[in-house]
């Protein structure tokens, strides 16, 4: 079997590529292609290699995924270098970028993980016998938290990142208080807690609202312009050979 | 991290300005994973980290060791694979693995062995 033909080699080429498209992002399109370019040689380059020594695709898969994997620090110290050379103006915006997308993955972060506790608890409840039948909150909470899930999935591809965002603002809205609900029926410390703080419902809501707002916020961001356009001037390396068609 | 001074060569930087001219002498110059397997099958090691190795090469390439042009699409086209980044070791590059090599081939009076 011809090793460049394999799907094995076409899927980690395309991991490499992906990652490739990764940390050249934001850069000048001219470094930014030019490394592209230079991988995509390469991985031929391998390929062709590989079917002229004997080796077999899934070991060509496994080797071209290691190199790629063992390079992943030295491709970060060069893009931060690369960065480092540019405009001031774009390596805020870059920063700016890179900020609102980790609050955004954080808030995705904490909805999976509280609809997971949610989940855990139920589970125990329905083990030990604490509830007899699933309470409604607690489904409530589990499909918020799947949502956000698939939201926060969503957010790592760049082009659907602003409709993500949109989408992770709803479960983020509800699932606060949800989970309250849910715990209510499902925990003893819960039920404590709700007692002693009667106003916990509103400010599950108010903090929920707040942190939709700031989905929503980052959604705009997002759908309002391309990622070339939100930093500004591409950054420009004057020392980088630029591909010669 | 300590930082490196200037003007001072990496092992790595080393074993590509010496692989690179003994390609450059057979085929007028030399690309990415040529020197990648070259290096491999000098050294006995895996191939060379995809970040590592164009980190590098980009480097010394900004610091003129070497030079890098990209191959014409025409000849990319007929041989019918993507375009080669071409890499040629300068004068500079050439000058400095000398320069480095030099005091390693010289025996120092302090390591001779000492015949009684």
């Amino acid at each position: 079997m011809n090793v460049e033909s394999s799907g094995q080699f076409h899927r980690a080429a395309r991991g490499v590529l992906r990652w490739t498209m990764t940390y050249t992002r934001g850069m000048d399109a001219r470094i930014a292609a030019g490394r592209q370019d230079e991988i995509a040689s390469d991985l031929h380059e391998h390929a062709v290699w590989a079917g002229e020594t004997g080796i077999g695709p899934r070991r060509l898969a496994w080797s071209i995924r290691l190199r790629a994997l063992r390079g992943v620090p030295a491709d970060l110290v060069w893009r931060s270098t690369v960065l480092r050379q540019a405009d001031p103006g774009v390596r805020l915006a870059l920063r700016a970028d890179a900020a609102l997308l980790a609050v955004v993955a954080m808030i995705g972060v904490v909805d999976v993980g509280l609809g997971g506790f949610v989940l855990f608890r139920l589970v125990r409840a329905l083990v030990i016998g604490d509830v007899r039948s699933i309470p409604g909150p607690a489904v409530g909470a589990i499909v918020l938290s799947l949502i956000a899930l698939l939201a926060l999935m969503a957010i790592a591809g760049e082009r659907q990142r602003g409709w993500a965002a949109l989408a992770l603002a709803v479960p983020t809205g509800l699932i606060l208080a949800e989970t309250g609900r849910a715990l209510y029926l499902l925990s003893a410390s819960a039920v404590v807690l709700v007692n002693r703080l009667p106003w916990w419902e509103p400010a599950t809501y108010a903090i929920g609202a707040a942190l939709a707002l700031v989905c929503v916020t980052a959604a705009i961001h997002w759908l309002r312009l391309p990622t070339r356009e939100r930093v500004g001037r591409p950054v420009t390396v004057h020392h980088e050979g630029e591909p010669r068609a | 991290m300590p930082r490196r001074r200037p003007g001072v060569l990496l092992p790595l930087e080393l074993a590509i300005l010496d692989a690179g001219s003994t390609m450059q002498a057979s085929e007028e110059s030399f690309f990415g994973f040529g020197l990648a397997r070259a290096l491999a099958d000098r050294d006995g090691s895996a191939l060379l980290a995809h970040g590592t190795l164009y980190k590098a090469l980009n480097r010394m390439s900004e610091a003129g060791l070497l030079e890098a042009e990209w191959e014409a699409a025409e000849t990319a086209e007929a041989a019918g694979r993507p375009r080669r980044r071409l890499y040629r070791v300068t004068g500079a590059g050439e000058a400095a693995l000398r320069a480095s090599v030099r005091p390693a081939t010289t025996p120092s009076p302090v390591t001779r062995p000492v015949i009684a």
